[in-house]
């Protein structure tokens, strides 16, 4: 299909980015007006989101076949930019939007494809990855979940850990161990598992702000389809490696729904002025910091998306990304304790917007450690990208 | 690099050209000459550069130029930067040329930009004083316009490449506010003094002016401050793209100086702390491109072109320095020596850091200028932020 013919089949006004981007500004603004940051729950936030993708405000980018509307990567950067300061009425779709719907289009069978992606880009199915475990973190290749073939089922067995919204989620794509009798990288394969299935048990584990976003998954004789296979069996590396490099790229780039434009220093501006120290030189030099780190990673991911569209972009470039984006949030951080100052040391109880921002900057180690750690990131950049030699 | 920046097929044609030429004329051996010559730089190469338009990318056509944008600009500068350019180009391209477009009268400009797009002028902007601020609101070098005529007493300090300019290019505090004038530069009531410098690639002077008649370029009754500021925001697009071409070549030196050396029995590119500061250079690298890049893409969009330019600078002038250390510190003793580049490099970074103002100050800008221009962001985060 040709981009014109797409064009022609989308159901949404032909519009320009500009026009595109005041549609989206008028829409979120009148979306959101009922609704208060603080009182905003997880069905508010999935309500939004769907009718903001029936209204062809979101996915854009997504070929319309697969539920998109086919449109050029600047529409993505103008969603990116007016969604900035939308944050909290908007459910974070990276995981499921970022990183496990693109691995399906390159992975997945077109029944899968049919059945899952646009469902995914609407925000009805919530994905998240079975990964790591206990010990298989940073080294993915010593995964021990095994998934034994049983007819036209495998049945997996074993644990997974710091597995992001397990509890939302409808859906995970599973790194497990189909052959014990290849080497490591040999015999896994990648599935998709129905999180409601008998035989998955999901433990919340708490994070360091308090919160639970992460869990344990227990299996035990879970019986998946063999028709859930993503890619061959036994080739779920291979799987896993693009998925990497789409979650790497997802997480710094700000394709599809994933990473939007934070104005981190907008919020941080106002805090200074609430707290009567924007005057101070060192606030305010820090607050230029801020604005300049998270202005070029802005830009770094505009290039990168030219760079997916024009096919230019070599995978291991979003590691670069994301140690960037890893940086930027410790930065973030440091200058919302600078500006806090005692205020982020002791506060009332009733005070919630300060206890708010103080889980808020707790947050920062996540961007470093989930998706790969910045060391990870470092060794790919060296290895695949500056082709340093592999000393193992 | 590693992450596509987009540009045109001329842009692409331009980039492997003057890559081309500067490989071939700016080599080690032939910096090193360059370094020790009397005029600082081989007025050969100078003039190849010429017969390729190289001082004429930004002039006007109209002005016998050749009518280009920022972003040509910032490709050939990226280009200097990789071969640390000898020379007056940055100071009469970059600075110069600029300020003419930018501050001086149709008259004046029809004077100038001809002879300088054509490389046949050198001009030296001098527009620092003793305080060594960049702040054209602290420029104080009074003059006394009569006419079209300016009289001139007193100091400018930190002027780049005067030795060898043609004529000066002074920024003045008159009545009326700032003004540009030119003056000959061999005219004998000009004193210049070779300063010595940090960076041997870039030559720097003290020019003293003792009641010397100069040429009022701005228009008379004017005062051109924001045009000023405008030119010296070019002038800010080029240095950081001058920044951000460096740092790909120390990258690439680095990468193959770490491959090829030995200890332990393997390359020391093997060893992890090796790869991760080659990493961190290569994220640097495309941070700093990033951002010169935006600043060229802003330069013409008045609501963004100042904070897109110090945002730039502010981030390659400290990533420049890190590098350049880094690169020195992955080279062991060698990377100490005077025989090697990593210490022109290194001079390079850390004086181009300070010139056209240093981070701090480039930060303090973009502060001030988002909270003057835009009221509204604070307002509007504040409702969803605090
Ligand atoms: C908030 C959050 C959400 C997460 N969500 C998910 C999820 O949804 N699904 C999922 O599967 N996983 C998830 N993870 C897990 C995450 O991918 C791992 O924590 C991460 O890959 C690191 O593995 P590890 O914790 O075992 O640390 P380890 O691998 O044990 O690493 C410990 C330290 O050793 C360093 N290290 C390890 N190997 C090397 C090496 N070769 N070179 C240099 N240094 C090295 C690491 O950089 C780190 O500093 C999540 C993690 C977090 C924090």
């Amino acid at each position: 299909m040709t981009l014109t013919e797409d064009v022609a089949q989308d159901r949404h006004p032909v519009e320009t980015p500009e026009e595109f981007g005041a549609r989206l500004r008028r829409w979120l603004r009148s979306a959101t007006e009922n609704l208060a940051p603080s009182a905003t729950t997880f069905a508010d936030r999935a309500a939004t989101h769907a009718a903001m993708y029936d209204a062809g405000l979101f996915g854009m980018t997504w070929p319309i076949e697969l539920g998109g509307r086919s449109l050029p990567t600047t529409y993505q950067t103008v969603f990116n930019r007016e969604v900035a300061g939308f944050e909290w009425a908007i459910p974070d779709s990276s995981v499921t939007v970022g990183i496990c719907a693109p691995t399906m289009a390159d992975h997945g069978t077109p029944e899968q494809q049919a059945r899952h992606i646009s469902r995914m880009l609407r925000g009805d199915e919530v994905w998240t990855q079975l990964l790591s475990e206990p010990g298989a973190g940073s080294d993915l290749a010593a995964v021990s979940v095994r998934a034994i073939r049983d007819g036209d089922d495998f049945v997996l067995d074993g644990q997974k850990i710091w597995t992001s919204d397990a509890v939302e989620a409808d859906y995970a794509l599973a790194l497990v161990r189909t052959d014990p009798g290849r080497p490591r990288h040999g015999g896994l394969s990648m599935l998709i598992v129905p999180l409601s299935e008998p035989g998955v048990d999901i433990r919340p584990l708490r994070d360091m702000t308090g919160d639970a976003p992460f869990n344990e998954v227990f299996l035990n004789e879970a019986r998946v389809p063999v028709a859930n296979l993503v890619g061959r069996e036994n080739e779920g590396w291979t799987v896993l490696t693009t998925m990497l490099r789409h979650e790497r790229i997802a997480l710094s780039a700000g394709t599809a729904g994933a990473r939007m434009d934070v104005d981190a220093f907008g919020a941080l501006v106002a805090l200074a002025r609430a707290r009567g120290v924007l005057d101070r030189t060192d606030v305010r030099d820090t607050l230029a910091e801020v604005f300049v780190q998270q202005r070029i990673l802005d830009i770094t991911g505009r290039r990168m998306r030219e760079g997916l569209e024009s096919g230019e972009l070599q995978g291991p470039a979003g590691s670069l990304g994301k140690m960037g984006t890893a940086m930027a949030a410790r930065a973030v951080a440091e200058a919302t304790l600078k500006i806090e100052g005692m205020e982020g040391v002791a506060w009332r109880p009733d005070d919630g917007q300060v206890a708010r921002r103080m889980r808020e900057v707790l947050q920062f180690p996540k961007p470093g450690i989930a998706g790969g750690t910045t060391e990870i990131q470092k060794n790919v950049v060296a290895e695949r990208l500056l082709g340093m030699p592999r000393d193992r | 690099m590693y992450i596509p920046v987009t540009l045109t097929e001329e842009q692409k044609a331009l980039r492997s050209a003057v890559r081309s030429l500067f490989d071939a004329h700016m080599d080690e051996d032939r910096r090193r000459a360059a370094i020790d010559s009397e005029r600082g730089y081989s007025e050969d190469l100078w003039q190849l550069m010429a017969e390729m338009g190289l001082h004429a990318l930004v002039v006007p056509e109209e002005y016998g130029g050749a009518g280009g944008d920022m972003n040509d600009l910032r490709v050939v500068f990226h280009e200097a930067g990789r071969v640390l350019l000898t020379g007056p180009f940055f100071a009469s391209a970059a600075m110069a040329t600029p300020l003419v477009i930018e501050a001086a009268t149709d008259e004046a400009r029809r004077h100038l930009l001809p002879a300088l797009a054509a490389g046949e002028l050198v001009a030296a902007p001098a527009i620092c004083e003793e305080s060594g601020s960049w702040n054209l609101d602290d420029v104080r070098l009074p003059a006394t316009v009569r006419g079209g005529e300016v009289v001139l007493e007193g100091t400018k300090h930190y002027v780049l490449d005067a030795l060898v300019a043609d004529v000066l290019l002074v920024v003045v505090r008159t009545g009326d506010g700032l003004a540009l004038v030119s003056v000959a530069a061999d005219d004998p009531r000009v004193e210049i003094e070779r300063l010595e410098t940090l960076d041997l690639t870039r030559r720097v002077a003290a020019v003293r002016f003792h009641g010397c008649t100069g040429r009022l370029l701005s228009a008379p009754g004017q005062d051109v401050i924001e045009q000023l500021r405008k030119a010296l925001d070019a002038a800010v697009v080029a240095l950081a793209a001058e920044q951000s071409g460096a740092m790909e070549a120390l990258l690439e030196s680095a990468l193959s100086y770490t491959g090829l050396r030995h200890q332990f029995g393997r390359p020391i590119a093997t060893f992890q702390v090796i790869k991760h500061k080659l990493a961190d250079m290569t994220l640097d690298v495309e941070r700093s491109l990033s951002a010169s890049s935006e600043a060229a893409r802003a330069f013409v969009d008045p609501a963004q072109r100042a904070v897109a330019a110090s945002t730039a600078k502010a981030f390659a002038s400290d990533a420049f320095v890190k590098a350049a250390t880094e690169h020195i510190q992955v080279h062991g003793g060698i990377g100490f020596t005077w025989e090697h580049h990593a210490h022109l490099y290194y001079r390079r970074a850390a004086s181009s850091r300070e010139i056209l103002g240093s981070p701090q100050e480039h930060r303090g800008r973009i502060v001030s200028l988002l909270l003057d221009d835009m009221p509204e962001l604070a307002e509007t985060a504040g409702v969803a932020g605090v």
